[in-house]
């Protein structure tokens, strides 16, 4: 088996020629100690099998994030026999800056031509046999997203070359030359120069005499030196390979642009589509939901009645709530959420987003990409988290992945609606919810100062638009429902026993004494306690669970609670630890050490607040 | 004058990038000295600026602080 890995800048199509050549069966993992994603394919072509391995997109081998520190590391550290360079032909002079750096690994190549019809439409013609010749490897074109050039990008695999040797400029090549011969790698070498990789001692001299040389003569540091030498390259061969007829035309694009970046269209039209894709998610998740949840309900009730242990009885309608959670419940607007959301990074338009959003979230220590994890966190928590990942930088996905639980999800909505809503009215509701947001700005703002590390400016390429293809969105859909499944599913049906299992046992009692400090703290009923452990487990029981603990029912609740404890539970249980599965993807996402923290900020953040309500009403 | 001076719509060439590991970043998104730039948007509240560049077909959006640190000459 042969292993391929798949590399180019961000946008280039790279994750739509994945799609289209790896089946359904993907497999993803993160790189080793880092929350970068790595996915693998097994494709079998006529005789020969190739494992291809999608790295993530990265603008340079001289990283600045730690994706393409992830990248960097693989193509040194691991084993792999062609690398295949996709390239967006639109950005073709700016693309063979990558692809100049990747020949210097000196590994068998192929490069493919991407988004063909795109570079038409700009007026770039661009000669392939020319530039295969100048690069001495086999060059395709292809326009990934509607499946063309696949098939051929597969095939040439078989003749992926070692690259020809692209020379700098004279006294920048005797001393790259000089060294790689001295390290026995020319890509290490200029790794070294660079100041990428820390040399070994004995040629640290060497490398301080050929940086301070490189500056001499250029004043620039060594690593724009050679930065700088191989843009001059990319520029040369792009004009040698390309025609270009410029239309004075203004494109689609500049027309479409001018309305959804409008300083006041842009942003009715943002409010207007995440409105509009909230309703979505809920219109088509309720009816998902009404659909599956009746029939499971039915078939959970028929199996408990079979039953004649108590103890049993208990564990199966529990395993069953659990199953009916998963699938009638987070399912349903976990699905749409995911769609949409994809559909939109596909189009390009997230891109936009985040250039309309970015004032906005600096105040919170973030940049504008990060408001749609934020704003998934409306729905389901566990999305939303896993949605971070088109985040580039690791302290931005982190700061998220704090942050994120403080977003009242569907579930908590419930609880918020049900107690505040209906008990207090709607403008407490309302009241409520724009609090929570002043809360989460505030502990974005602490903990952005506390990280010390500043928030990198906003630095950010918009794409062209793109016209989506169904067939990759559902793939990708697909993919990510299967992380659901097989991840957070099974750890929500396990919660859902363990609490069948402390009631049938008679420990919910214990439970309550365990809280019954934090309770009296907050001045409420001791009888709540084992909501909370409910809350974590399953959120949306939170509030039949508190009803059943008081001995009222739902509606009746006011009768035992004050307004005061409505709202001292509502906001305990709006901000502590989300449920028991979002926990699990924090910690798949991001490690055991950022579930720990967030534990502690969100237990801190509800009992300092919910305290704090307690002693001013 | 700098890249935050410039009025929207205008055509100018870069004429120096500032600003450290910003400067290398912006330049592998494919931003660098000599290229011929449009100023596109501003964004409100203080938001970044849009920046296509003519010489290669790339579209950025650059932070204010950052922004003020690229210097152009209108053309």
């Amino acid at each position: 088996m042969k292993k391929v890995v798949l590399l180019g800048q961000p946008n280039c199509g790279k994750s739509s020629f994945f799609s289209q050549i790896s089946g359904i069966k993907v497999q993803t993992s993160n790189f080793p100690g880092t929350t970068v994603k790595l996915s693998r394919a097994k494709v079998k072509f006529y005789s020969q099998e190739y494992e291809f391995i999608d790295l993530p997109g990265t603008y340079s081998l001289f990283p600045t994030d730690e994706a393409e520190e992830a990248t960097l590391n693989f193509l040194i550290n691991e084993d792999y026999d062609i690398i295949v360079n996709v390239i967006d032909a639109s950005l073709i002079w700016r693309s063979l800056e990558l692809t100049l750096e990747l020949t210097e690994l000196e590994k068998p190549m192929v490069i493919i031509l991407n988004m063909m019809d795109e570079a038409e439409r700009k007026g770039i013609k661009i000669n392939i046999e020319k530039l295969s010749e100048i690069l001495g490897v086999p060059v395709v074109s292809a326009i990934a997203i509607h499946g063309k050039g696949i098939f051929e990008a597969v095939r040439s695999l078989k003749y992926a070359r070692i690259p020809n040797k692209i020379p700098f400029t004279k006294h920048i090549e005797e001393a790259v030359s000089l060294l790689g011969e001295k390290v026995g790698n020319r890509f290490l070498a200029i790794k070294y120069i660079e100041g990428v990789l820390p040399p070994k001692k004995e040629i640290v001299k060497d490398i301080r005499k050929i940086q301070e040389e490189f500056t001499r003569l250029h004043g620039l540091p060594a690593y724009e030196v050679i930065s700088a030498e191989r843009h001059h390259l990319s520029m040369k061969i792009a004009e040698q390979v390309t025609e270009r007829k410029f239309s004075k035309k203004i494109s689609f694009d500049e027309k479409l642009d001018r309305f959804l970046l409008h300083p006041v269209f842009g942003y009715f039209f943002l409010v207007l589509s995440f409105v509009l894709i909230f309703a979505t998610a809920f219109f088509i998740g309720s009816l998902l939901e009404d659909l599956m949840v009746t029939p499971l309900e039915n078939l959970s009730e028929l199996l408990v009645s079979s039953i004649s242990s108590p103890f049993l009885k208990e564990i199966a309608s529990s395993t069953m709530d659990g199953i009916t959670g998963g699938l009638g419940i987070v399912l349903p607007y976990f699905i749409p959420l995911v769609f949409l959301l994809s559909l939109f990074e596909e189009i390009g338009y997230l891109s936009r987003i985040a250039f309309l959003t970015d004032a906005l979230m600096h105040k919170i220590g973030l940049h504008g990409k990060a408001i749609v994890p934020f704003l998934l966190g409306y729905g389901c928590t566990v999305p939303a988290l896993m949605s971070t990942r088109i985040l580039e930088n690791k302290r931005d996905r982190v700061l998220s992945a704090l942050l994120i639980p403080f977003v009242p999800c569907s579930a908590r909505t419930a609880v918020i609606l049900a107690m505040v809503g209906y008990f207090l009215g709607f403008w407490y509701a309302i009241a409520f919810y724009f609090a929570n947001i002043i809360v989460i700005a505030i502990v974005g703002k602490l903990l952005s100062i506390l990280k010390k590390e500043p928030s990198p400016e906003l630095i950010l390429e918009v794409p062209t638009y793109k016209i989506p293809s169904l067939k990759i969105t559902f793939k990708k859909l697909l993919f990510q429902i299967e992380e659901f499944v097989f991840y957070a599913w099974p750890i929500l049906i396990a919660g859902s026993i363990f609490l069948g299992i402390l009631e049938a046992t008679g420990i919910n009692y214990y439970t309550n004494i365990i809280f019954a400090p934090l309770m009296k703290a907050l001045s409420l009923p001791p009888n709540l306690g084992i909501t909370l452990v409910f809350g974590f487990l399953r959120k949306e029981l939170t509030l039949v669970m508190a009803a059943g603990a008081l001995g009222v029912e739902v509606t009746r609740l006011h009768t035992v609670l004050s307004v005061k404890q409505i709202l001292v539970f509502t906001t305990f249980v709006t901000f502590y630890i989300p449920c028991l599965s979002s926990v699990a993807t924090q910690w798949r996402e991001f490690g055991a050490k950022v579930v720990g923290m967030s534990i502690v900020l969100s237990m801190s953040v509800a009992f300092l607040l919910s305290f704090l309500l307690s002693v001013i009403i | 004058m700098s890249l935050l001076e410039l009025p929207i719509g205008t055509k100018a060439r870069v004429v120096a990038i500032r600003g450290g590991m910003s400067r290398m970043r912006v330049m592998t998104l494919g931003l660098r000295e000599g290229d011929e730039i449009e100023l596109l948007y501003k964004g409100a509240f203080g938001g970044p600026v849009l920046v296509k560049n003519l010489t290669n077909g790339t579209q950025i959006a650059v932070g204010r602080g950052m922004a003020s640190k690229i210097y152009v000459a209108p053309l």
